[in-house]
């Protein structure tokens, strides 16, 4: 059954692209924005670096949450969904998973962007890398899924899904900012082991509230 | 439904805070130490420390009713949760009020990225957010359902966000540290009972707006009433 | 049987179902009629856990639906007012979907032919969002060829069809009760219902007014007249 629906969110995209097309085209322009607002020297834009990639990423991941929870209001196929034999927790996962899918695409497009445009060394260990950001985007996804859920019926939610998420993301923001730039200052793992013990923390923590609650928020 | 202030136990309540209340601003500024180093600024201690103590109280009282409430669906936890969130958000406030008010004259700028007034600042933020919910929700059950889930998501969030950020601003430790048990008698029992004023007001607050926010629902309910 | 016990739902303090119950017998084609905002849809939707209720219970043959596990809705089909489809797909891979949350496999000619069956082209693979109204209505009519429901929920099933349309969806009721299956239809056409219902239940103001079985009242709607 979750296969099923993360193939439909998969097959959806892949049919009109409107998520990751608006996620990448958003992420460069904010990544251009960024080129053109701070011209620091290389070594300080280091400095700044994590935090502002990071922020890009945070940003197209509210487009992405929006345009899903929209193609399921459109024609109400959210409500064939709960009407069907699907388990709501199974219906959260598979929204966590085509999440997390979705924002690792644009990642791909927008951090090579990301690098070039703001003339940033490729770390050394870049498996380290992808292992934190994969774990942040899990964070993000899970967090992203469960929050977009509780607003999706409620007015105005494209304002307020950004309101209660950022606030509610800091831990995990603050945990990849910082371990990004360990990564890229080549700093060993046992110097920034605790922002890596936050960032699993955190996805736990959401992962399991989210397929412990999406029940009690999916209903009218 | 008879008026809150009309009963005997909120008459006595109301009495004993306006008493203590009086009582524990004598103490404060008239039997409590100076201290040294920080003069009359430290004394803010007294009302920021309990108002702390109050705002986490109350975002835990938001936890536990948002769990009752989800298993129980009975409108009175509701009516607790979105009171314990509105005190617990005025004193989360308060707390950030008095932090700078205190951080001028001591380290010279009213903010600085300390780890405990920068979790209050998020929880406060996260609370604003809750708020929004439930002002663009409808009156519905369903926004009191998702007022319930993001009152528990926010409380089992606090302990990481208070890790992570201690560890961001680690150059940022400059939070006094006092360990209640070496105080002398004066600012220890002092703290003590404007702790419990703190406490006794929150509660006093809480059944006010509980009952006001029951006769609330009844006066809505009464609109469809055939 | 489905069996509805005092079901209540309020939206923002303002009753919408007040203590409503009713019972839905094996191979029963019950039609449920009411002035606009008197809570059939909103009924329909509590049946299949899409609204949630604030009081009340709902089982089929004896389990519970509404405190259970997803598989207790397994037996129901509900097919609201509005599509419930996903746009950029095409009409059978909106199909091939459904089936499969079902827990079914069906081949594609299997689904080609229940699109032929309703009068939609099966060639056609364009996303549905390029339907009309009346082939949405079809193509959800198509969902209750492709799973082996027990029970139906149809929410003003009418919309949108022609008079073929319309034809079609009266043989189609026709082969569902030789089928012994039940049915839940909402319309505020009164007419139309009337025509291909065993039972009429009226709702009005979120409460039961009427209750009929082939144009007589039923006790309980003597009872309220004599009161």
């Amino acid at each position: 059954m979750l296969a099923v629906l993360v193939r439909k969110d998969l097959l959806i995209e892949f049919r009109s692209r409107e998520i990751l097309i608006s996620m990448i085209t958003f992420g460069a322009a904010i990544t251009l924005l960024y080129a053109f607002s701070f011209r620091p020297s290389p070594e300080s834009m280091l400095t700044f670096a994590p935090g502002l990639m990071w922020m890009v990423f945070l940003f197209v991941s509210v487009l992405a949450l929006h345009r899903s929870h929209s193609l399921e209001k459109e024609f109400d196929a959210f409500s064939m969904i709960l009407s069907a034999p699907v388990e709501r927790s199974v219906l959260f996962i598979s929204k966590y998973l085509s999440g997390f899918i979705f924002l690792v695409i644009a990642q791909m497009v927008l951090l090579p962007l990301f690098f070039l445009f703001l003339q940033l060394p490729l770390p050394a260990n870049l498996a380290q890398m992808v292992a934190v950001f994969l774990l942040v985007d899990l964070g993000i996804s899970a967090a992203g899924s469960l929050l977009s859920g509780i607003v999706m019926r409620v007015r105005v939610n494209e304002m307020l899904l950004p309101l209660i998420l950022f606030p509610m993301v800091t831990p995990l923001l603050i945990s990849a900012v910082k371990s990004t730039a360990s990564i890229m200052d080549s700093q060993p793992f046992n110097q920034w082991k605790l922002w890596f013990q936050l960032i699993v923390s955190f996805v736990i923590v959401f992962s399991l509230m989210g397929y412990l609650i999406y029940d009690y928020v999916s209903e009218e | 439904m008879e008026s809150f202030h009309s009963r005997q136990s909120s008459k006595v309540t109301a009495g004993i805070l306006a008493v203590f209340w009086v009582v524990v601003l004598y103490l404060v500024l008239n039997e409590t130490r100076i201290d040294p180093d920080q003069q009359m600024a430290q004394k803010i201690f007294y009302y920021h420390v309990p108002s702390a103590w109050v705002a986490g109280l109350g975002y835990l009282v938001v936890m536990f009713a948002g769990v009752l409430y989800l298993t129980k669906k009975d409108e009175k936890w509701d009516h607790l949760g979105l009171a314990a969130a509105e005190l617990g958000t005025l004193f989360c406030a308060l707390v950030l009020i008095t932090g700078p008010i205190w951080a001028k004259p001591i380290w010279g700028a009213p903010w600085s990225w300390e780890p405990r007034l920068t979790t209050v600042l998020i929880m406060f933020l996260i609370y604003i957010g809750y708020f929004m919910v439930r002002n663009f929700g409808d009156e519905g059950e369903r926004t009191r359902r998702i007022s319930a889930v993001l009152g528990i998501a926010a409380f089992f969030n606090v302990p990481i966000i208070y890790v992570s950020v201690k560890f961001w601003a680690a150059d940022a430790q400059l939070h006094p540290q006092p360990a209640m048990s070496q105080q002398s008698p004066d600012v220890f029992w002092t703290f003590m009972l404007s702790l419990l004023v703190f406490t006794l007001l929150f509660v006093h607050l809480l059944c006010f707006r509980v009952h006001i926010l029951k006769l609330r629902s009844k006066v809505l309910g009464m609109r469809y009433d055939v | 049987m489905l069996s509805i016990q005092n079901i209540n739902k309020q939206f923002a303090h303002r009753p919408v179902l007040r203590d409503v119950s009713l019972e839905i017998r094996d191979g029963e084609l019950l039609g449920l009629v009411g002035p606009n905002g008197s809570g059939k849809s909103t009924l329909l939707r509590i049946v299949v856990r899409v609204v949630s209720c604030d009081g009340g219970s709902i089982s089929w043959n004896g389990n519970s639906i509404l405190n259970a596990g997803a598989d207790q809705r397994r037996p129901l089909l509900y097919l609201g007012h509005e599509p419930g489809f996903y746009p950029p797909l095409s009409a059978a891979e909106n199909l091939l979907l459904i089936a499969k949350l079902y827990g079914l496999e069906p081949s594609p000619a299997d689904v080609e032919k229940n699109l032929s069956e309703v009068g939609l082209d099966p060639a056609r693979s364009g996303p549905i969002r390029e339907f009309s109204r009346g082939m949405l209505q079809r193509l959800a009519l198509a969902k209750t060829l492709t799973i082996p429901w027990k029970l139906l929920l149809l929410d003003e099933p009418t919309t949108g069809l022609d008079k073929q349309g319309k034809s079609m969806l009266s043989q189609l009721i026709e082969t569902w009760r030789k089928d012994d299956r039940s049915l839940l239809l909402v319309s505020h056409d009164e007419e139309w219902l009337s025509s291909h219902c065993d039972r009429m239940v009226q709702l009005s103001n979120g409460r039961i007014q009427r209750s009929e079985v082939d144009g007589e009242k039923s006790v309980q709607t003597e009872l309220m007249e004599e009161a």
